[in-house]
């Protein structure tokens, strides 16, 4: 049997909407996602967070909490970006725990961790920490394609993950990139070192329109989960869609659990979510070879694609797009060919960017970048290229940073002692990640969620007639319910 | 909770999308009829009205009122759709029409139905009296306010 991991709430809204789902549009179907028998619901992320509280001004504790009362019963996940957790900086050991625990007691269930670089040292203690406050975790596997990462080296990632006791192991493929004949090959050599001892769960995304063809082969090796969303947070960047893994799991006779006629319940909420927000539901990708091999070099997510070209169109360097892509590619396979997931991306976008616009390359560094190439973030796939190296160290302290140094440091204390006190936790920890002012804010701004949150269609449409304009009555009649309104002229 | 199935499955939240959609973008529609199951709905619009509305105009006969004196002749009395949507004539493909010229309808007789997002309202006459003309085609488009049919009053 094959689950299904929801990820209505994590991935579909930070791969399609810039992560901006309000926790009261999150609550309103929680009775059908229950129902629908998924094996995991992913709900929340570092991205999730930090947009909650600098954005939405949604108490993101709160928003666990209320998820955990609508679905007491369901197995709730959280994505855990490496040492970042859920800043941007890299954080000790005390502070996994702590995040861990607050985690655990807000009612989630399982945490699912992953390294951009896949250097599994900087999340090794994550496993065993998560066990120790009652956590099941899973440990990720970053997919990528270049000449570094090859199955053999995704079998030596798998096996030093099941050393460091995860749970199960996630194959996961943010970019869309895994076609049918690697995942077949890649999957299987997976399944044959990982020989039964934990689950092997599948992720990928529907950015180049791979998405159903590599979980046709993900089915078909017998991976324990897939994961999904609701039509309107499916495909595009984002993952696919339940009912269209289901018709699949059902074309391969492989039984999945899940409750259909729930899910078209969740679908048809969701539908409604994207509608009232604004949102275009994307259409399923269709494959284009051209467009894959572009990408391919320099494996730049949409996500920060959009972005990436506004920065350009104001270095007036738009027009130039295609040489600086070229140049991202070089500069990835320089840096050792990291995951272009945050920070990465970031650093190969913004380098790249820079080699272009100054006409030499490495003139201009970033610090960051010159963190990530003395050892701060761990080790790359492949090393990074020798005269890479000697340039951008070039009269510099030298000498390699020891990426581990930091992990059993201690800074709660002192942190406490000059930001505090803090009224729980929860508090500290969203103090650590994004700083007083944005805590101030969202606790002056945040406002209080309906204290029964799931959504009926019928009280929805009375509420969204009754504050539309232009209306002069309205008259509803249901079965015994009867309702008049007359509106003001205004 | 698990036995509500039955009562939110006659609306859906497209039921709802739909709804909406229909009411905003039916810029010319004085008044909007629903029929979803059991579920009925009356809309009223402020602002200009393309014709007079009387407040009581939906409670009992949603169409009554809907006569306008312009371009109907002398003495005949017009059917109009109490909603956008598709006309049909019949009660099912195949089936012999609800009415044809000539036909003695009473007040309360369905004329045709108004199919919007594959739900249907049905069309009474409003009007007791004998058809003189159809105006609309079978499984045409028709609009808020279209003249349907004419009815001569008895």
């Amino acid at each position: 049997m094959t689950g299904l991991v929801d990820e209505t709430l994590r991935d579909g809204p930070q791969s399609l909407w810039a992560t901006r789902m309000k926790t009261e549009d999150m609550l309103g179907a929680t009775e059908w996602m229950e129902r629908a028998g998924f094996r995991k619901l992913c709900v929340t992320s570092g991205a999730a967070f930090e947009t909650a509280v600098k954005f939405l001004r949604d108490d993101p504790w709160e928003r666990l909490r209320r998820l955990r009362q609508g679905m007491p019963n369901a197995a709730i996940d959280v994505l855990i970006r490496s040492r970042n957790l859920f800043g941007w900086e890299r954080y000790p050991d005390e502070v996994v725990a702590l995040l861990f625990r607050c985690l655990k007691e807000c009612g989630v269930q399982s945490v699912k961790v992953f390294d951009g670089l896949n250097c599994m040292r900087n999340i090794a203690a994550h496993f065993a920490i998560a066990h120790d406050v009652g956590l099941k975790a899973a440990g990720m596997l970053s997919f990528s394609i270049s000449p570094a990462h090859t199955d053999e080296h995704y079998v030596a990632k798998a096996i030093e993950l099941l050393g460091y006791g995860v749970d199960s192991i996630v194959l996961a493929d943010p970019a869309g990139i895994l076609n049918a004949p690697r995942a077949r090959s890649l999957l299987a050599a997976l399944k044959a070192a990982v020989a039964g001892r934990v689950p092997i769960e599948f992720i990928s995304h529907d950015c180049m329109g791979l998405a159903y063809e590599a979980h046709r082969e993900a089915l078909l090796a017998g991976v324990d989960t897939v994961s999904t969303a609701a039509e309107a947070l499916s495909h595009g960047e984002s993952v696919p869609s339940t009912l269209g893994i289901l018709r699949l799991a059902q074309e391969l006779g492989c039984p999945t659990g899940l409750d259909a006629e729930a899910v078209r319940r969740m679908d048809d909420y969701f539908d409604w979510v994207a509608w009232k927000e604004g949102h275009a539901v994307p259409a399923p990708v269709v494959f284009d070879q051209l467009r894959y091999e572009k990408f391919i070099g320099h494996q730049i997510p949409g996500g920060m694609m959009s972005n990436f070209r506004n920065q350009l169109r104001e270095a007036g360097l738009l027009g130039r797009i295609e040489e600086v892509l070229e140049e991202a590619s070089r500069v990835r396979a320089e840096l050792g060919y990291p995951i272009m997931v945050t920070p990465f991306s970031q650093f190969v976008g913004v380098q790249a960017t820079l080699n272009v616009l100054q006409g030499e390359r490495y003139k201009t560094v970033p610090e960051e970048l010159l963190l990530y190439v003395q050892g701060h973030y761990g080790e790359p796939a492949a090393p990074i290229d020798a005269n890479v190296l000697d340039r951008v160290l070039a009269g510099k302290s030298t000498g390699a940073v020891d990426c581990e140094a930091l992990f059993g440091t201690r800074i709660l204390e002192r942190f406490r002692r000059e930001h505090g006190p803090f009224g729980s936790e929860r508090e500290l920890l969203l103090h650590l990640f994004y700083g007083r002012s944005h805590v101030e804010a969202l606790e002056r701004d945040k406002k209080p969620l309906p204290a029964r949150a799931c959504r009926k269609p019928l009280e929805v449409l009375v509420e969204a007639l009754a504050r539309e304009p232009g209306l002069k009555s309205l008259r509803l009649k249901k079965g015994p319910l009867s309702l008049g309104m007359r509106f003001s002229p205004c | 909770m698990l036995n509500d199935k039955e009562i939110t499955y006659t609306l859906t939240f497209h039921d709802v999308i739909e709804i909406l959609r229909l009411v905003r973008e039916s810029a010319g529609c004085a008044e909007i009829q629903f029929q979803i199951g059991d579920l009925t709905l009356n809309v009223a619009k402020a602002g200009p009205a393309p014709a007079p509305l009387r407040e009581s105009i939906a409670q009992e006969n949603p169409n009554a009122q809907r006569t306008a004196a312009a371009e109907v002749p002398d003495g005949l009395v017009k059917i109009t759709a109490p909603v956008l949507g598709t006309f049909y004539r019949a009660p099912a493909p195949g089936a012999a029409p609800f009415v044809s010229v000539g036909d003695t309808v009473r007040e309360s007789d369905p004329i045709g139905l108004i199919e919007v997002m594959k739900l249907f309202t049905s069309v009474t006459a409003g009007t007791a009296g004998r058809v003189v003309e159809i105006l609309a085609e079978n499984a045409a488009l028709v609009e808020y306010g279209q003249p349907l049919a004419l009815i001569e009053p008895l």
